[in-house]
């Protein structure tokens, strides 16, 4: 049932999520764009929604969530590649 | 089939997560930023275990006694690495004391409070950073945040946006394409923000500007925010580019948060 890509996803996401704490920007980035081209990842969304939950200025919408779009463009924008090549 | 179940299982996984994220934006907003206020304390939370173990790993000595394998014996090496250790203590406290003592100047000439600042300046992709102190503390949006030298009055470094209870989120004056009106040697200027300290202006070609000019700003009552770190001009341009940064490293532990 635990199988190697579940565990490299896990990994991925908990990267992620410390990165967004820890590291530069691009790393989640990276880590995102990652985890959108290989599967159908909701921790994508949820990821982007941390890092501007964390560092968004302001009230939402005065200033762009940019992870959280950008988490949305990815997670949707990688579908249609996901389901030709990558989703068994 | 069974993976068409499949896909249209974790495709509905995906929808429902997209809902949740857009319901919570709207839910935090609604509830005035509980939802971020939480995500911050957790940050912080991760923050301080992440720095304590780090100082942890760095003052156990096992580094330096790993490099000392190679040189010395044994004796030698514990010794060296309860010198170490001891050296490492005293280098933390004595930074710590010496960036607290700086800032008391500050309290003589504005009234305010220090703060430890308790994230990363670079783990930000809008130029923020939090500090440790929040509404509770009599923080509010729009508060000056300084750090620098006193002696020379010290830089206004970013303004408080958001405040909890315990916990405030302040952007730096030179955040990522932030532009921030200021003054150099009489001129105004528009400033962009480049991140990490420095920022970047157009002025006049016959502008008497030259490198380590103080540059204020009247959005920031009138305070020093950098000064003046290389001025370039292209032929046959009729304007010439201002480089400027604050003077020194972004590596502070405490700030003095001011009203503005």
């Amino acid at each position: 049932m635990w199988s190697t890509g579940l565990t490299v996803r896990c990994t991925l996401a908990l990267t992620g999520f410390i990165a967004a704490v820890f590291a530069s920007p691009w790393v989640v980035l990276i880590v995102m764009g990652l985890l959108a081209l290989r599967w159908r990842a909701w921790e994508v969304l949820v990821i982007g929604l941390w890092m501007d939950f964390l560092w968004l200025p302001g009230a939402f919408f005065s200033s762009l969530p940019l992870f959280t779009f950008a988490a949305i463009a990815l997670v949707w924008g990688f579908e249609p590649l996901r389901r030709e090549f990558l989703t068994p | 089939m069974k993976n068409l179940y499949q896909q249209n299982k974790s495709r509905r996984r995906l929808l429902v997560a997209t809902v949740f994220v857009i319901a919570v934006f709207v839910a935090d907003t609604l509830s005035g930023g509980s939802a971020r206020a939480f995500a911050r304390a957790g940050a912080a939370y991760m923050w301080a275990t992440g720095a304590s173990a780090g100082e942890t790993v760095f003052d156990s000595g096992f580094f330096s006694t790993r490099r000392a394998l190679e040189k010395e014996n044994k004796s030698l090496r514990e010794e060296l690495t309860q010198l170490q250790t001891r050296v490492a203590v005293f280098d933390i406290l004595k930074s710590e004391n010496e960036s607290l003592r700086l800032l008391t100047r500050f309290t003589e000439r504005e009234r305010g409070i220090t703060a430890p600042i308790i994230s990363s300046f670079r783990s930000s992709p809008y130029g923020t950073f939090l500090i440790g102190a929040g509404s509770e503390d009599g923080i509010r949006a729009g508060n000056l945040v300084m750090a620098g030298d006193p002696q020379f009055g010290g830089f206004v470094i970013g303004r408080v946006e958001n405040t909890d209870a315990r916990i405030s989120l302040v952007k730096a004056v030179f955040a990522p394409n932030e532009t921030t009106d200021a003054v150099i040697s009489g001129i105004s200027v528009m400033l962009l923000g480049r991140g990490g300290g420095q920022a970047r202006a157009e002025a006049p070609r016959d502008a008497e500007i030259k490198t380590g000019d103080a540059v204020f700003s009247p959005l920031m009552g009138g305070k020093a925010i950098g000064v003046v770190g290389g001025v370039e001009v292209d032929k046959g341009d009729a304007s010439e580019r201002v480089y400027v940064m604050v003077p020194f490293s972004l590596t502070s532990r405490f700030v003095y948060i001011i009203g503005e």
